[in-house]
């Protein structure tokens, strides 16, 4: 049976550098594409990520096993990314700049062309349409998707109380629904 | 929330963007760095102990470099003091042979912080030299002139170790005035008394003290020389007190003259 999170958390900090290492594979990838479709720039990105777990790193003493390891550790890539915006003057993600932000989305291989190309396309809507959510609903559903909290989690790693985290993440589902409909439509 | 709901199915198709390699190391060897005390933290122990050793070190040096200063200016002082030994009561007891041959050892210095009693107590029978007739000594003043000089020029060689340790004095600088106190009947001219205070003066005042007491029955004839000089310049006899003083540099060419008796002798 694999050690929790949150055990992996304590055995680090207290020196075991091993626990260190399965935690990062476990979480690096969510972490970067929260980080990465929060804001939109795979530099800016790769910035906040390597804080993000620098910032874990510093705080491993600080570190409580009453919460769960991925709630702390979006707490701090969600203080990290306010950060980031705040330092930016809280400014909008333009729908403008996706494009060329984010890498174009690898389908799944496929042995039609149409397909594939359908794939591709609808990736890109979804992904214009993520980009386009404000920035609270968007974070609810990158944390519920990503990091796979649940929306009391949310709301802890955000600040927010569990109603508003439950009520975010729904209005980013139904926007990215109407966005796919309005699209295949 | 639906798992699955549409919208979540095709988020599951974009892109699984991963960290690159350069990332994934940077991370995991800070992860390392941090769990590594700090270069500060670990030679700060070690550095720490090195230094107090070190310093120890260099004490001790320093502390055996100084004792043979004190040392070496001791087995001259003692000619100083055998000729008291001469005077009738003194030689009865072979005191002075005690007291002449009282070389100057390290165990000598022990009672440095202590009284000078302590050290006293080292000699033979220093209460009898101590109640030599004054009228006895006065009876040997060959013997205490020579003693003089010699007291005066080793001074100043010896005296800097002891004090830049705080020492006081050592106890065979004092013997001098144990063995043979001035004589309250002493007539000792007050210029000698000045000229020879004045090498002293610049010691403890205790050995200040104690070399104008053992001055004022030891007259130098050097110093008896110069004060006939003096008394010349006073006297305005300049042309005499001239030739005076240049006969006494042919006599004593390496005898330092202290500053206040320059300042009487000096040619005007």
């Amino acid at each position: 049976m694999a050690a929790s999170d949150e055990d992996l958390m304590l055995a680090y900090a207290g020196g075991d550098a091993g626990a260190f290492e399965s935690l990062y594979a476990r979480h690096k990838g969510p972490v970067l594409r929260f980080v990465l479709r929060s804001v939109k720039s795979r530099a800016e990105a790769d910035e906040l990520f390597q804080d993000v777990w620098m910032r874990a790193i510093e705080a491993r003493a600080r570190y409580r096993p009453e919460a769960k390891f991925t709630t702390w550790l979006y707490t701090i890539a969600h203080h990290r990314i306010i950060d980031h915006w705040r330092a930016r003057g809280l400014a909008a993600v333009s729908l403008d700049d996706e494009g060329a932000a984010v890498e174009e989305p690898r389908a799944a291989p496929s042995s039609e062309p149409a397909r594939m190309a359908e794939a591709a396309d609808t990736a890109r809507r979804l992904e214009a349409a993520i980009a386009a959510l404000p920035l609270a609903q968007r974070e609810a559903f990158l944390l519920h998707h990503e990091a796979e909290l649940t929306a009391a989690q949310i709301a802890a790693a955000t600040g927010t109380n569990e109603e508003a985290a439950k009520s975010r993440l729904r209005y980013a589902m139904n926007k990215l629904r109407e966005a796919l409909d309005h699209d295949a439509t | 929330m639906q798992p699955d709901d549409e919208v979540t199915k095709r988020y599951r198709g974009l892109a699984r963007e991963e960290p690159s390699a350069a990332v994934d190391a940077a991370i995991l060897a800070a992860s390392r760095r941090a769990l590594r005390p700090s270069a500060a933290r670990r030679w700060s122990a070690p550095v720490s102990i090195a230094a107090v050793l070190v310093l120890a070190f260099g004490l001790t040096l320093e502390m055996r470099h100084e004792e043979p200063g004190i040392e070496s200016s001791l087995p001259a002082r003692p000619a100083s003091v055998p000729e008291p030994a001469r005077t009738p009561a003194a030689a009865k007891d072979k005191t002075s042979g005690v007291v002449q041959g009282t070389a100057p050892t390290k165990e000598r210095y022990v009672p440095q912080s202590k009284p000078v009693a302590s050290s006293s107590q080292k000699l033979e029978k220093p209460a009898e030299l101590r109640a030599a007739p004054s009228a006895e000594l006065r009876a040997a003043p060959s013997v205490e002139l020579r003693a003089a000089p010699s007291a005066e020029r080793e001074a100043p060689a010896a005296f800097p170790a002891a004090r830049s340790s705080g020492a006081t004095p050592p106890a065979s600088i004092a013997s001098p005035v144990n063995v043979a106190p001035p004589p309250a009947t002493a007539p000792a001219p007050q210029r000698s008394q000045q000229m020879n205070a004045a090498p002293a003066a610049a010691y403890a005042p205790r050995a200040k003290a104690q070399s104008d007491a053992a001055v004022r029955i030891e007259p130098d004839p050097a110093a008896r020389e110069l004060d006939r000089i003096a008394e010349l310049r006073a006297e305005g006899r300049d042309a005499e007190a001239d030739k005076a003083l240049e006969a006494f540099r042919r006599d004593h060419p390496d005898y330092h003259i202290p500053e206040a008796m320059w300042e009487r002798v000096k040619p005007r």
